[in-house]
């Protein structure tokens, strides 16, 4: 090794490990060009591998995959917009604090999804502490969501993730498929649970339906066990029909007489009807 | 009267504040995990982790930046305007934590201000001290790519298919947090190293160029496992198992550089080596799990869990502990206060309670990584019964990081309590 040049060009590791252990004088002009060229030709190389694997993804591999319908690339939006993938992973894309739902559909009914997206707290586990929020999709929203988790299902490279089929048992029973808002409810119970989470009732804005929940006013999980006892002389139905209409007669302890004195005006009498008929679905 | 203090104080200053907040705003992430948290109405969980993640990059951020100014400063360059643009800085990297308590999705713009900034200042420093030397050039070069990673994190929220935009976040998040940040963090390192031990800076010099390219080589090679399932192509996986060696070399040689500082300390003997060693153990644990996890095969398995974020903390680590050390070592020459011992301006103990509760809970938590992914994924248990399964784990990570959060603490009060007015007043 006459030369600094020389035993570079011998070996570039092994002159840098030279370097590194020794502080000899002669290295020093060579070495901070050399290692000049070295910092620039990393970085480039670093940047180049991710630009490169940047280009596999957006203009290699899509022509073969499945195009997204317009109703999934809605899903899409609704996916980001909602903030899913701060708890949910798809394609290992996202966080780890809920299930991975990138072949969820495979596993779960549409029903059982979106019954699930409408009143999560009905299917939360007893013994897990992870709840999932209630995010009160539109049914066309919901749909999208649906469209757009089916199509990243199908995608032929996704099928390895996650690595082993993810078990999504939960202990707690889902309630029975229904539709959706929106989608011509048949029964009174039904188009109540419509009208909870949509104008003019829009009572999920101020209660929950998950246990211990409170978001303004009391939680009503388990309202038509409650219903019957809370005043004396008053049937579950009576008590749900003073407490839509005449919020001031009785205020839950606890709380403030915070909830609108103008449903009567707002709601016809079938549809209070049909709200205490959901309402008392809530056992 | 009070000396005056420099921008660079000022921003170290808010690091260690926002990091605080960071540390605390961790508990309270790892407290809903153990299932433990009464506010969870509050606060949902995506909404927290967003919240600590800002509060961090606020606290990075605003540390580099400070080195950066240190950095041109020891060239002569005293950047006048900086001292009112902190004021407008601190604004900015307050107002990211705020919007997402607040709810108003100012996410994007809010990170294309931070990544703004990042991109002047590199520019500027480039433009004022062209002769600078390795050090300005690798920091310059580390903020720069910071700020491009800020600004297409904004860009790939534009509307774009699922797969383009998560590759577009993939390759923002890697310029920032894995080569960006550690870039310019190496090269404070060398900074600091030139000044607690008796390296010379031609060695310094030209050590951080070397490291500065193999943390860019080790960064971009972590980051490549996040494109694998976005991509058909094979090239991909293949070319990224190469960094089960690559990234793990790469560190070991940065570490042997810091190693030669380490074991030559000069006679100031400030805590910097101290924090300095800290970050090269994160550093040695970022390079030997980020680059297992570059194996197709066992990313597979990783992503998503735990053990995928461990290798982004542990960055984040690294960095948060060269800044301690930059703070440590400039503190009392920053805010004038001659003669006083730099040794005591933030003190033992904090070093102690960060470096154990760093370790403890960086341990923790990646065996509750582990751990959850063999319960949920290879052994096949529910979902929602693993929690409950792992959650000793996750109480060892919660007092760890309850540690590290009382040594943040320790070092915020030490600063305060040991400000120039105060020990004058003492004295009278």
């Amino acid at each position: 090794l006459k030369s600094p040049i020389h035993a570079a060009k011998l070996s570039a590791a092994f002159g840098f490990f030279k370097w590194l252990l020794s502080n000899r004088p002669i290295w020093n002009e060579y070495t901070m060009a050399a290692t000049r060229v070295f910092f620039v030709a990393s970085a480039a190389a670093a940047l180049s591998l991710l630009l490169l694997a940047l280009w596999t993804v957006i203009s290699a591999s899509l022509p073969e995959t499945p195009p997204a319908s317009a109703s999934a690339h809605d899903g899409f939006t609704v996916w980001r917009d909602q903030g899913c993938a701060g708890c949910h992973t798809l394609a290992g894309v996202g966080g780890g604090y809920a299930p991975d739902l990138t072949h969820i559909v495979r596993q779960r009914s549409d029903a059982h999804v979106r019954e699930f997206l409408f009143n999560p707290g009905a299917f939360q586990s007893p013994n897990s502490s992870r709840v999932m929020p209630r995010h009160a999709l539109t049914a066309d929203e919901a749909r999208a969501l649906l469209d757009f988790l089916r199509w990243i299902s199908d995608q032929p490279h996704t099928q390895d993730f996650p690595p082993a089929p993810l078990l999504i048992l939960a202990d707690a029973a889902p309630p029975d498929a229904a539709p959706m808002a929106g989608e011509t409810p048949t029964s009174a119970a039904e188009r109540g649970r419509a009208l909870f989470s949509l104008a003019p009732a829009n009572c999920a804005a101020c209660h929950s339906l998950e246990p211990g929940v409170t978001i303004v006013g009391p939680s009503l999980a388990g309202i038509a066990a409650r219903a019957a006892s809370r005043v004396l002389g008053q049937d579950a139905q009576t008590y749900l029909r003073n407490a839509i209409l005449y919020p001031s007669d009785y205020v839950v302890e606890g709380y403030a007489d915070a909830m609108a004195k103008n449903l009567g005006a707002l709601l016809t009498s079938a549809q209070v009807d049909d709200l205490i008929a959901y309402l008392l679905t809530l056992g | 009267m009070m000396p005056e203090t420099t921008p660079a104080y000022r921003l170290f200053s808010l690091c260690l504040a926002l990091l605080v907040a960071a540390a605390v705003a961790s508990l309270w992430l790892v407290a809903r995990l153990i299932g433990g948290d009464a506010l969870i109405e509050v606060l949902t969980y995506a909404d927290l982790d967003r919240l600590t993640a800002a509060l961090l990059s606020g606290a990075l951020h605003s540390g580099l930046l400070g080195g950066g100014l240190c950095l041109v400063a020891a060239h002569g360059i005293d950047a006048v305007w900086a001292r009112r643009g902190v004021r407008l800085w601190a604004g900015l990297a307050l107002a990211l934590p705020a919007s997402i308590l607040l709810d108003m999705r100012l996410d994007a713009p809010l990170l294309a201000l931070h990544g703004a900034a990042m991109l002047a200042l590199a520019l500027w420093s480039q433009t004022r001290t062209r002769r600078a030397g390795g050090l300005v050039v690798v920091w310059a070069v580390g903020a720069a790519l910071m700020g491009v990673g800020l600004l297409l994190a904004a860009v790939a929220r534009l509307p774009g298919g699922f797969f383009a935009a998560a590759a577009w976040a993939a390759l923002a998040d890697g310029l920032r947090t894995q080569i960006g940040a550690p870039m310019a963090a190496v090269a404070l390192l060398f900074w600091l190293m030139h000044r607690f031990s008796n390296i010379t800076p031609a060695w310094a010099g030209r050590g951080v160029y070397v490291c500065g390219g193999l943390v860019a080589l080790a960064g971009a090679w972590q980051t490549l496992p996040a494109f694998y399932p976005l991509s058909m192509a094979e090239l991909l996986p293949t070319v990224g198992a190469v960094g089960v060696v690559i990234v793990p070399a790469c560190a070991i040689i940065i570490a042997a550089h810091a190693y030669r500082a380490l074991s030559d300390r000069n006679p100031t003997a400030t805590l910097a080596g101290g924090w300095a060693a800290l970050g090269v153990v994160a550093l040695l644990a970022w390079g030997i799990i980020g680059g297992l996890q570059t194996l197709p095969a066992l990313y597979r398995w990783t992503a998503g869990s735990p053990v995928w974020e461990l290798s982004r903390g542990l960055a984040a680590a690294l960095v948060g502990a060269i800044l301690l050390g930059a703070l440590s070592q400039t503190a009392a020459e920053l805010r004038s206060q001659r003669g006083y011992p730099p040794r005591r301006i933030i003190g033992l103990l904090p070093f102690w309670c960060v470096a154990g509760g760093f370790i403890g809970a960086g341990l923790a938590w990646g065996a509750a990584g582990i751990a959850e992914i063999y319960l949920e994924r290879a052994v096949g248990i529910d979902f929602s019964a693993v929690p409950p399964l792992i959650a000793p784990l996750l109480l060892l990570c919660w007092v760890g990081l309850a540690g590290l959060a009382l040594g943040l603490s320790l070092a915020a009060v030490a600063l305060w309590a040991r400000r120039p007015g105060m020990i004058e007043m003492m004295k009278d």
